[in-house]
């Protein structure tokens, strides 16, 4: 019962005191009880007020002592007389005293089953996450060691398509913590101070399912730079919100990991890549080889297929996001489907009709990358798209 | 509030962290309301124009004018239509409606302006400048308007005042910062103007115009004088090519453009000197780039050319050896270029496509 732990459980000088007063009042019938109550009380008082008189301390020393001494028969059954008002008054107070994982969750908050391996190819990106970001997170003495706090930020970024949304998942997997996926539609709101206030709630709700991976997407929307924001007050209320949510004097992160995803990280406010809040960034490029011969089976999987030649497939759909991927798996489908309705014989996809699909699906990465381009030219001068660069020298692209 | 009302509010806020698509779809229930529509279909004019549709907003600025023809808004909504699409006339009719409703509205004769500077009505622009900044001293577009007005005039020491007016205003405006270079350029100031760009670079680093700008930096401005006398130089070649052999021609042409290329990718390099190194660094793709555009032009050029000595006679310099010499000289020299090329790969023929195929002035 809720009632007999707070009768039980007496943490201060002060609640014992409440307490007891709570049961004088009831048991007029014990005088001696009472005068004891009222000692402890007088001595309570005075202790606030000179915490060094050492004649009020003994006495409430003595008062407590008699106190604690009261049999049980003559102690008030307050978990009867709760039994008894059970269901007409609400009780006061309730503790949580219950394992995190008996504790009732958020319906949002999920718990990732997706690990690192289940991401195909993309082994760069792999290696630098897990040097960057999950080792330290996994070795919390060491962090504790070294005096880092074990709360942090990620900011996936990379061209429209390339699975962000699916490695924040894997990390999520990977740290063995719940998984909050935020998206602007939680976030926005029409009324003034309302996004802001949704904005406190998510990390109440991801502070409270700690270890808990609290997954931003679209951050340059949410945390845009305020000196594009002149028109809008509101929004500017909003990124300063996430700013004070991720580095918060009020409120401790621990045991949050904060991950956002950006198509365009250039747009975002700097207050949030400083330390403390998106302290790391990791590019996410468009898949490579592997990753792409993953993707591919994964949509072509549960289809009829015929000769399909996946290397030749793959060699041909260089800087394919992994949207583009499923996009061109499912020209290639309707080709065939549309053919297949027309002759009236069923034919399984064939190479012929992805040579087709290939002619009208193009890589949707271009524009990002040719934007990319000129961001390492103007905005790298801190040298924080580094990694961005060498992968367009790599691909002769800068 | 309605659904509508907060459909409305909602893609606002949209609009402005730049999620067009999520707005279009958010305006969903103000279109179906009949107090709402008019705004809505602004709003989602507003959305495709800022998408880059310029032309799909067309119907949506016809709806909220139906709804609503006494508003500012979709008239002006329709003239920045109708200017992308090459009707500068139409679109100076209502930029001047849009005025005409909201007299004082700074966007309103900002776009009158632009307006009349398209259909070349000079002074006219001068005026509503001069008004706009007699009526927003301290509003950065007007100042803005002053300084296009004064450039299109060619008032270099007056745009530049203006444009640095405008960014005293509001510095973090990237296009005013690459219009003040455009300036300080035209007046020879080129390396204020590279830094100028450098600065526009760093508040806007996705635009593709300030990379180009600054790549330039070191060329000379053409200017009127210089492109004609392209035209007369080129007039000149073709008029004495029926003199020369195939062989002669092939020559020529690459002696000219070689020296063309030469020189002017030497001043490309020597104009960005000043800039920071990882800059400087960064724009050398696009210097030999450069060089290598006139290396293929010189290809295509050759290819033509090789063509004629394929057809003309012997006693007119015509051979198949050389005509198979030439062919082989232009195409290597068009397959080097793209194999060298860094950067998005080079594609003319969209550009000199559009180029011929010019939007129709009404």
């Amino acid at each position: 019962m809720v009632g007999e732990r707070i009768i039980e459980r007496p943490t201060t000088t002060r609640t014992r005191g409440t307490h007891e007063r709570r049961g004088a009042t009831a048991r007029t019938a014990q005088p001696a009880r009472c005068r004891r109550v009222i000692s402890a009380q007088h001595c309570t008082a005075v202790l606030a007020l000179e915490p060094g008189n050492t004649e009020a301390l003994r006495l409430l020393t003595r008062a407590t002592d008699a106190l604690r001494g009261v049999t049980p028969e003559d102690r008030f059954d307050w978990g009867a007389a709760e039994r008894e008002v059970v269901g007409i008054a609400p009780p006061p107070f309730v503790e949580d005293d219950l394992e995190p994982e008996e504790r009732p969750q958020d319906p949002d908050v999920i718990t990732s089953d997706v690990r690192l391996d289940d991401v195909g190819g993309m082994a760069e990106v792999k290696r630098r996450l897990e040097l960057a970001f999950l080792t330290p997170m996994r070795n919390p003495e060491l962090q504790a060691m070294y005096g880092r706090s074990l709360q942090g930020g990620l900011l996936l970024y990379g061209p429209p398509g390339c699975g962000k949304t699916f490695l924040a998942r894997a990390i999520a997997g990977e740290l063995g913590a719940r998984f909050y996926a935020v998206s602007l539609a939680d976030v926005l709101d029409m009324w003034i101070g309302a996004s802001e206030r949704n904005l406190r709630e998510i990390f109440e709700v991801a502070r409270r399912n700690a270890p808990c991976v609290l997954f931003l997407d679209e951050v340059d929307a949410i945390g845009q730079k305020r000196s594009h924001l002149r028109s809008n007050p509101a929004m500017r209320g909003t990124v300063n919100q996430l700013l004070s949510e991720m580095d918060s004097v009020k409120a401790n992160n621990t045991g949050v990991f904060v991950l956002g995803a950006t198509n365009h990280p250039w747009d975002v406010d700097s207050a949030l890549l400083r330390p403390g809040r998106f302290d790391r960034m990791l590019l996410v490029t468009p898949p490579d080889p592997e990753a792409r011969e993953s993707v591919l089976q994964y949509h072509l999987k549960n289809r009829p297929l015929d000769s399909i030649n996946l290397k030749k497939l793959v060699a041909s759909t260089d800087h394919f996001s992994g949207a583009d991927l499923a996009h061109l798996c499912d020209t290639a489908a309707e080709t065939a489907l549309e053919e297949s309705a027309r002759t009236g014989n069923v034919r399984p996809i064939g190479m012929k009709d992805f040579a087709e699909a290939l002619r009208q699906v193009k890589p949707s990465t271009g524009a990002w990358l040719e934007d990319a381009r000129n961001v390492v030219l103007f905005a790298n001068s801190g040298g924080q798209y580094d990694d961005l660069l060498a992968y367009l020298k790599q691909r002769r692209m800068a | 509030m309605s659904e509508s009302y907060a459909a409305l509010a909602r893609a606002r806020s949209l609009i402005s962290v730049k999620r067009y698509p999520e707005a279009m779809d958010a305006l969903g229930p103000a279109l179906v309301d009949g107090n709402t529509e008019a705004e809505a279909q602004c709003l989602r004019a507003q959305a495709l124009i800022e998408s880059g549709r310029p032309s799909d907003a067309r119907d949506a600025v016809a709806r909220a004018l139906e709804l609503d023809p006494h508003n500012e808004w979709p008239h002006r909504l329709r003239a920045i239509v109708l200017q992308h699409q090459g009707m500068h006339k139409l679109a100076l009719a209502s930029a001047t409606e849009a005025v005409r409703l909201a007299p004082d509205e700074a966007q309103a004769l900002h776009l009158l302006a632009v307006c009349q500077l398209n259909t070349r009505k000079k002074d006219e622009a001068l005026a509503t400048a001069a008004s706009l900044v007699a009526t927003h001293p301290h509003h950065s577009l007007a100042h803005e308007t002053a300084g296009m007005v004064a450039e299109e005039r060619g008032k270099w020491a007056d745009a530049e005042r203006h444009f640095r007016e405008a960014l005293r205003l509001n510095p973090q405006d990237a296009g005013v910062a690459r219009q003040l270079a455009r300036a300080l350029k035209a007046q020879g100031k080129r390396q204020e103007a590279g830094q100028v760009l450098l600065a526009a670079g760093q508040m806007d680093p996705t635009h593709a115009g300030t990379r180009r700008a600054l790549g330039r930096i070191g060329l000379p401005a053409l200017g009127i004088g210089g492109f004609w006398a392209v035209k007369i130089g080129g007039y000149a070649f073709l008029r004495t090519l029926g003199s020369m052999t195939p062989a002669t021609a092939t020559a020529v042409v690459w002696v000219v453009f070689g020296l063309i290329a030469v020189v002017l990718t030497y001043r490309r390099f020597a104009g960005v000197r000043h800039l920071p190194d990882h800059v400087r660094r960064g724009l050398h793709g696009d210097h030999w780039n450069f060089a290598l555009g006139w290396l293929g032009a010189a290809g295509v050029v050759t290819i033509v050319l090789a063509l004629w000595a394929f057809n003309a006679p012997p006693s007119d310099g015509g051979s198949g050896w050389l005509g198979g010499g030439l062919l082989l000289l232009g195409a290597a020299s068009v397959v080097l270029m793209y194999g060298l090329w860094t950067g998005p790969a080079p594609n003319p023929l969209p550009t000199v496509l559009a180029r011929i195929r010019r939007q129709p002035t009404r």
